[in-house]
């Protein structure tokens, strides 16, 4: 009476393959796996035929250059992994950031972080209320807070530049054992709170599992209205860090600088490998994705590139990987 | 035209209009059609019975070409279909079961939509007259064409979808469960129109489970069963015992199920008092004894399924009295039902039950996650044996845990989505059709699980239109017909065929209006 | 009762229309003055065509985000390519607008998102194109006759621009109305699934929504351009934000199915009234700004709360099994 099923093996890779890709890669994600060995082989060829990569001064700048973005892009990731697309006032949060940073910084580099840091969690949990509650279309309400946070931005500065008048060199300048920037340590702790609360945390699976499906969540009673607060709060806070480290780096605060974070941490978190419905990937794929496009970019700089072709550069490498990714989900298991 | 002009002869069609040949599908492992074939003469009204799963729902899917058999082939008026592309709706034309009607469009343009024979530019005012007439023949004369379809109610829109069918003037017009959301008057009307088709040499296929219907309508009637075409005969040379035995394969065996012991003096775990939905359930009540499993039985649109999915908690609108163990719930949101100690396991596991995409160990867990979390942080190893135990309980290898849902097959894949249930401890349960899409084996598997949590102490109470399933699991049955209980009795009290036609023949009682479309002329009924 | 509601909504807009007006002409000396009304027109030129574009996305369901950075683009390649023809630089733009929907609309199938993601990266993609073609300058145009032909006054408050607009809101008025095509735009936005099974021809409706949206970006980029005899690689940064707020302020709702071009028209005036009167009293840009950011927010509200509040039951169990992320 009903029709015969049989048990359909769906997955013809065998346990032991997994478990071996997983440590090898950290993943089994095709998509992800290939980005890590994709950036390593970058890095391997720039180092071999690229004329000054890997002079003291460029690797340093390709340091720098990864941290402000990668933070950005693990905030974005949670709100990508939560399903809600992106989050599309990073940047406006990280240049407001930056203004606060510059005009706190006499208070001192703790005190300064952890106030920035705070009100980046306010904004963005304001934003994720407005979302959850209201019902309002995400990238939407993100496009339309983007720009409340920018004109209030504007009247504090009033459109200058804020000198800040206090040490933040332990952040903008500071080196571990003379060359690793304190600003990579700060991205590897923050990635490693992200990727705990997301791996090990009630909230954090409550994030993947309403990413993968909103309806199964919502009936099976999972907390999706604080889901969602957190996501943002989080992501509004990683631009607010990133917002930081930029502005640290001078002791100055601009509403021009770190205006490009919501590009760059979409960028890296679509290269990385996190699936754009939710629900799938990691917090190291975000960062990977940030490393292989800040690689990139940093090759086409030492190589005298313009800027202008950076960005071209950049848009081709975000298509083609959307592209390989939505390729991929075709040849794989077709689910759903 | 197909009469009963000759009443012994063979049901050779004279001419065929549609002819389709040894179609098969497979899904991975799954079998969804084999071989199957149906012949169609002009003027023919042919039914398709059979159960949920069947096959009819894949076999309708490729004669509208929106899937692509694996072999064989369809001709239609002499012109042989290109499989797996959208057939030419002026050959055939599909009324599906899921409206396909656009709320924010008229109800003109949604006659309109997707019509052959429509040039680009569009020019409402040259369809106008012969929409209004298909409209008044269904009767919903009082329906302005421009009116926005979103103000329609769902058996307006029902009857739109006909009125669509019909404008498109296919050779074959195939009505999926057109019936369902229908009243009495409107079905009187929908087969007057099938039956002015008919004279007019259209083909219909006419895919129902309203039995009654089949032989009040009918020329012909076709049964698939497990994928396969099983009978072809002439309707009038048949009876509903031997078309509901084809369908579910054997005969209705009505076991003796000795009275359970009385459960009157114990406190019912579930008590409903004038629980009313909508305007689609009215003032019911029933009663529910700690370790009875109570089936609730209805037709589509009777409301049945809308009182186990009001007790979870998934309807806004409803007005009620409901104590669980004597003390009052509110039900209006998920939450509180789930405070209340009620667990729901919804019909649909891909869209609703499970995580395809998640292991089954975080699928089992996921509503109690709370119980294995201190300051927010999952301790795996109380989680881990959480699981194990609750995979044991339904019979899932503990070693799969860690594996997809995905990898899982149906039967498997509804265990996952029972035990995610059924780990809130509930003190009830609500199963949607409880065992749909699942094979035989786990089915057993799945009855003597839910059978041993209530000699536990677990009140039950699913939905089902599954006749075995409900003669098989059911302590009680409730019967829901427009809203309202009509029948409540024990198990043993009910003989399968008053069961089967509550679920597909409609209510009994005769003075419901049932007999009316049965005394049309020409008509080949079951008297 | 959504006749009721969409009536209401339309009583707000004609009472914004007329009332803020009303309320600026009060504040403000010579608000009705040729040169201000001109000012109001000559704004409308530029978002106009803009949000008209975006809004065909939107009804079919879709939402382009990148027609603010088609139409810079557009502008760049107007003024580069244009030099001795401005008609040739004008046809190129809008070949490579329609292209660009091409893409856009190709995607989609493939990909399984939302057009919300696909068209982020050829927005990311077309202003790393846009820097690209400025080379990090700012472009000039030299024939400056065309400037002065596109912006003289046409019966004192019109310009050709703004007719050029206005005529784009016609013919894409007729084309929804009147083409099966723009009914199977409808319904592709209305209810997606419920289009594709009774057989509308969604895949070809998508793609003309999304060369609309890129062809008429890209005109309007490249007259704008023309009209300011420049072109950057940051013009028009901030029209996707008040395109999306003219476009669901003028009754394109975010789910789709609903809208028309006369209703964007009226959201594109409210705008332009709203930021000319705000400028006339001397609000600064920033101001400006944030209340547009406010309007947008207060706008996107009512589309999801009050939406889902006032739906029909047949809207419901349409939302309900249209359940999507975004």
């Amino acid at each position: 009476m009903h029709k015969t099923a049989t048990e359909p093996t769906a997955h013809v890779s065998p346990t032991a393959l997994r478990r071996w890709a997983s440590a090898l890669f950290g993943t089994t994600s095709i998509h992800a796996a290939s980005i890590r060995i994709a950036t390593l082989v970058l890095i391997v060829v720039a180092a071999a035929i690229v004329p000054h990569f890997t002079e003291f001064g460029n690797l340093q700048s390709l340091m720098y250059s990864v941290a402000a973005v990668g933070i950005g892009a693990i905030g974005m990731a949670l709100v990508t992994l939560s399903g809600n697309l992106f989050m599309l006032s990073m940047g406006a949060t990280a240049a407001v950031s930056t203004v606060m940073f510059a005009a706190l910084i006499h208070l001192g580099l703790g005190a300064t972080l952890l106030l920035v840091v705070l009100s980046g969690l306010l904004m963005g949990a304001v934003q994720g209320g407005i979302i959850a509650l209201g019902k309002a279309n995400p990238i939407i309400t993100t496009i339309a807070t983007s720009s409340i946070i920018i004109g209030a931005g504007v009247i504090f500065t009033g459109g200058l530049t804020v000198i800040g008048k206090g040490d933040a060199t332990w952040l903008g300048q500071g080196k571990l054992f003379g060359w690793l920037p304190t600003q990579i340590l700060v991205l590897a702790v923050f990635a490693a709170i992200a990727s705990f609360i997301l791996q090990k945390s009630r909230i954090g699976r409550e994030i993947r599992l309403l990413g993968m499906r909103a309806e199964v969540a919502r009936i099976a009673g999972l907390r999706t209205m604080a889901v969602i607060l957190v996501c943002y709060a989080f992501a509004g806070a990683a631009a607010a860090l990133a917002g930081s480290l930029i502005a640290s780096s001078s002791a100055q605060g601009n509403l021009t600088y770190g205006i490009d974070l919501d590009f760059n941490a979409i960028a890296a978190v679509l290269v990385g490998g996190i699936s754009i419905r939710g629900g799938r990937g990691q917090i190291s794929d975000a960062v990977t994705g940030a490393i292989f496009l800040a690689v990139i970019s940093n090759i086409l700089l030492v190589s005298g590139v313009s800027y202008e072709y950076q960005l071209v550069a950049k848009g081709i490498v975000v298509l083609a990987a959307v592209v390989f990714g939505a390729l991929l989900a075709r040849l794989g298991p077709g689910r759903k | 035209m197909l009469q009963d002009a000759n009443p012994g002869a063979e049901p050779v069609a004279a001419q065929t209009l549609l002819c389709a040949r040894n179609l098969t599908k497979h899904y991975g492992g799954v079998k969804a059609l084999t071989g199957v074939s149906l012949d169609l003469a002009p003027g023919e009204i042919h039914a398709l019975c059979g159960e949920n799963g069947a096959g009819k729902s894949t076999f309708i899917k490729i004669l509208g070409g929106l899937v692509e058999p694996d072999d064989g082939e369809i001709t239609v008026d002499g012109h042989n279909l290109k499989l797996g592309s959208r057939t030419d709706p002026r050959l055939i034309s599909i009324v599906h079961q899921e409206l396909a009607i656009v709320p924010t469009l008229s109800v003109l343009d949604n006659i309109l939509l997707g019509g052959a024979d429509q040039s680009e530019i569009y020019r409402r005012s040259q369809y106008r007259d012969s929409v209004r007439e298909h409209l008044d023949s269904v009767g919903l004369s009082h329906v302005k064409l421009d009116a926005p379809a979103s103000r329609l109610s769902l058996a307006e829109c029902q009857l739109v979808e006909i009125a669509r069918g019909m404008s498109r003037h296919a050779k074959v017009l195939l009505l999926d469960e057109p019936t369902a959301t229908l009243s009495d008057a409107e079905i009187v009307r929908v087969f007057d129109v099938a039956r002015k088709l008919r004279d007019q040499g259209t083909a219909m296929i006419f895919v129902s489970h309203r039995l009654d219907e089949v032989f009040a309508l009918t020329d012909r009637v076709t049964v698939f069963r497990n994928g396969q075409h099983v009978l072809t005969q002439r309707t009038s040379d048949m009876t509903t015992a031997e078309v509901v035995k084809a369908m579910i394969g054997r005969e209705l065996v009505h076991s003796k199920v000795k009275p359970p012991e009385s459960r009157a003096e114990i406190a019912p775990r579930l008590s409903v008092s004038n629980l009313t939905v909508g305007d689609k359930v009215k003032d019911l009540s029933v009663d529910v004894a700690p370790g009875e499993i109570l089936a609730v039985v209805g037709q589509l649109g009777s409301g049945a399924e809308l009182l186990v999915e009001a007790l979870a908690g998934l309807r806004g609108d409803i007005s009620n009295s409901v104590k669980v163990d004597g003390q009052p719930i509110k039900l209006d949101s998920i939450r509180s039902s789930l405070k209340a100690g009620i667990a729901y396991v919804a019909e649909d596991r891909a869209d609703k039950g499970v995580f395809l995409d998640a292991p089954i160990a975080i699928n089992i867990t996921a509503s109690v996650m709370a119980k294995f979390s201190k300051a927010g942080i999952m301790r795996r190893a109380g989680e881990q044996e959480e699981a194990r135990r609750l995979a044991s309980m339904f019979a899932i290898d503990p070693k799969r845990l860690p594996h997809e849902v995905s990898t899982l097959s149906g039967g498997n894949q509804q265990k996952v989505s029972l035990a995610k249930a059924v780990a809130l401890a509930p003190r009830l349960l609500l199963l949607n059709e409880p065992t749909r899409g699942v094979d035989i084996g786990a089915r057993a598997e799945i009855y003597s699980t839910l059978r041993k949590m209530a000699d536990d102490g677990l009140a039950i109470v699913f939905y089902s239109t599954d006749l075995e399933e409900i003669l098989e699991l059911a302590d009680t049955v409730l019967t829901v017909f427009r809203g309202r209980m009509v029948r409540h009795k024990p198990r043993f009290e009910i003989d399968g065929d008053t069961l089967l036609h509550d679920i597909v023949a409609g209510d009994s009682d005769a003075s419901h209006g049932h007999v009316s479309f049965r005394n049309q002329p020409a008509e080949v009924g079951n008297a | 009762m959504d006749q009721s509601q969409r009536l209401l909504n339309l009583a707000i807009r004609l009472a914004l229309l007329v009332g803020m007006p009303v309320i600026f002409g009060l504040s403000v000396n010579h608000y009705f003055s040729q040169a201000n009304l001109y000012a109001i027109f000559q704004a409308f030129a530029f978002l106009g065509i803009i949000a008209l574009g975006l809004s065909v996305t939107m009804v079919a369901g879709e939402f382009d985000l990148s027609v603010a950075a088609i139409s810079t683009v557009a502008g760049l390649i107007t003024v580069k390519f244009g030099g001795d023809s401005a008609m040739f630089g004008i046809l190129y733009a809008v070949i490579f607008g329609v292209v660009v929907g091409v893409a856009n609309a190709a995607l989609l199938p493939w990909l399984g998102v939302s057009s919300l993601v696909t068209t982020v990266g050829s927005m990311m993609f077309l202003t790393g194109v846009g820097y690209w073609l400025a080379g990090g300058r700012v472009l000039s145009y030299g024939n400056l006759d065309v400037s002065d032909f596109l912006d003289q006054s046409v019966a004192g408050i019109f310009s050709p621009r703004s007719l050029i607009t206005i005529a784009c809101f016609v013919v894409v008025s007729l084309f929804l109305r009147f083409t099966t095509l723009g009914r199977d735009i409808y319904a592709s936005g209305g209810h997606r699934k419920a289009a594709i099974q009774s057989g509308a021809r969604v895949g070809k409706a998508l793609t003309v929504g999304f060369v609309i949206s890129g062809g008429l970006s890209a005109l309007g980029g490249g007259l704008l351009s023309l009209s300011l005899a420049t072109a950057s690689a940051t013009m028009g940064s901030n029209i996707l934000l008040q395109a999306a707020s003219a476009a669901i302020v003028g009754g394109v709702a975010l789910g789709g199915g609903i809208g028309s071009p006369l209703g964007v028209a009226m959201g594109v005036l409210i705008l332009t009234i709203l930021n000319n009167g705000l400028g006339l009293l001397n609000a600064t840009s920033t101001q400006i700004l944030l209340v547009n950011g406010l309007l947008l927010l207060i706008v996107v509200l009512l589309d999801g709360r009050l939406g889902a509040v006032l739906a029909s039951p047949l809207e419901r169990y349409v939302r309900r099994k249209n359940a999507t992320p975004a």
